[in-house]
């Protein structure tokens, strides 16, 4: 028998699920896809200045090395 | 890596910026980056070329082996083929060369994205290897090797026409030498100062890791853009990290100047063999390191961009952008450094053509 808190926060959780799955049947036609293309709707709408930070993040970071930064020498440390 | 929309498709682009970055433990590194993409019909073409010029003295230096500290620069080059299959897929291959003095990368990466569900989802899967040589730029006959597989497999899905999740997974595992060749490991008799002796840094041979990703991308009014994003990092030597960051992108006056506002935070639960301090003399632990990135850490990250339309005409714009990142790290078992703080200027200049 899981805890009262941990039932509310199951309950929560579906609750969100079935929210963003409801929300995910809405359907957008192309022309509503305006929002999508612009460019500030991008991670990395200027892939230099987000390269640049993530060098600096993965070096100074314990996850250098695994996932697209392949590490470096002594320099950056 | 994280499915691209749908709608964001490869444009010829001329692009270039300057990063500094400087820290309380005088390191500073200037890194130029010059960037084009050329689309021609379906296939598209990037190239790259990054250098970071590096002058150190932080107190790993100062405690190991360059006491006046050093100077280094390292060069990067990338580039990768992309071609349009049509029907919303698409498929990329590229190959990357790094070099510094003291160590040496090739990397190869393939990937490919489709869409499906009406366009409305987006599948990616990428696999990228990297074979790197590790040597000391005072011992020619010192050389290890270390190669790293990966494989990235991301889903997006548009919920509205301002709402975009996305999820994904990451797996890498790197095989050779982990452990940094100029770092010495102090070894003391139990509760005696000054340390005893100094051994060479040793890592495990093999590390499994897994990165796991999710996002939403929204544009709740018209002149505001705003993207949170969580990642949970998991691996075999026992590192476990949460980052947590938040953007707002704010079109102030539309197509001429954009600010963008970010916060990141991100902890660090420490590899299973660190210790800030090896009470251990005579005996040496087969795993030990001096690298406080393996210990327990905490990092606070607060960022600004102003993007500026210098020239705009149809699809094509010339832009220039000004960002700047304050960042706090807090190494909490690491008595010679607890603190670093360090800020981050980048200047850019696009063109959309």
């Amino acid at each position: 028998m899981m805890p009262r808190a941990m039932r509310r926060r199951t309950r929560l959780l579906f609750a969100l699920g079935a929210t963003i799955a409801v929300a995910g049947c809405r359907h957008v036609e192309p022309w509503q896809r305006e929002s999508l293309a612009d460019r500030r709707m991008r991670w990395s709408a200027k892939p230099e200045r987000a390269a640049a930070r993530e060098h600096v993040l993965s070096i100074r970071e314990g996850t250098q090395g695994g996932h697209g930064d392949y590490g470096s020498g002594c320099g950056c440390d | 890596m994280l499915a691209a929309p749908a709608a964001a498709r490869a444009e010829d682009r001329v692009a270039g910026a300057v990063a500094v970055y400087h820290d309380s433990d005088h390191v500073t590194v200037v890194s130029p980056t010059l960037a084009g993409t050329r689309q021609q019909g379906r296939a598209s073409a990037d190239a790259r070329l990054d250098l970071d010029v590096i002058s150190a003295a932080s107190i790993d230096l100062v405690t190991a082996a360059s006491p006046a500290g050093f100077q280094e620069t390292r060069t990067a080059v990338d580039g990768t083929f992309g071609y349009d299959l049509r029907e919303g897929r698409s498929a990329h291959a590229g190959y990357g060369y790094s070099y510094e003095p003291d160590f040496r990368t090739h990397s190869v990466t393939a990937g490919g994205a489709a869409e499906a569900f009406g366009r409305r989802t987006t599948l990616s899967l990428d696999y990228g290897f990297a074979r790197s040589r590790v040597g000391r730029v005072d011992d020619s006959a010192f050389e290890r090797t270390r190669a790293t597989h990966r494989i990235d497999l991301g889903v997006s899905h548009v919920l509205s026409p301002v709402l975009v999740a996305e999820v994904a997974w990451g797996v890498a595992l790197s095989t050779g030498y982990h452990a940094n060749p100029y770092r010495f490991v102090r070894l003391y008799q139990p509760g005696m100062d000054p340390p005893t002796t100094a051994v060479t840094e040793t890592a495990p041979a093999e590390r499994l890791r897994h990165l796991l990703t999710a996002r939403l991308r929204a544009r709740p009014i018209r002149r505001l853009f705003a993207i949170a994003d969580y990642r949970l990092h998991l691996d075999d030597w026992g590192v476990v990290t949460h980052t947590a960051t938040g953007r707002a992108t704010f079109a102030l006056a539309e197509r001429v100047l954009d600010v963008s506002v970010e916060i990141r935070g991100y902890t660090q639960g420490a590899a299973d063999f660190y210790r800030s301090r090896y009470d251990t003399f005579p005996a040496e632990p087969v795993l030990r390191t001096a690298n406080k990135e393996l210990g327990p850490m905490r990092t606070l990250l607060g960022g600004v961009v102003l993007d500026h339309v210098l020239y705009a005409r149809g699809t094509r714009d010339v832009r220039v952008g000004l960002g700047g990142d304050w960042l706090r790290l807090f190494y909490l078992d690491y008595p010679a450094l607890p603190v670093r703080t360090a800020v981050v200027l980048v200047l850019d200049l696009e063109a959309n053509l």
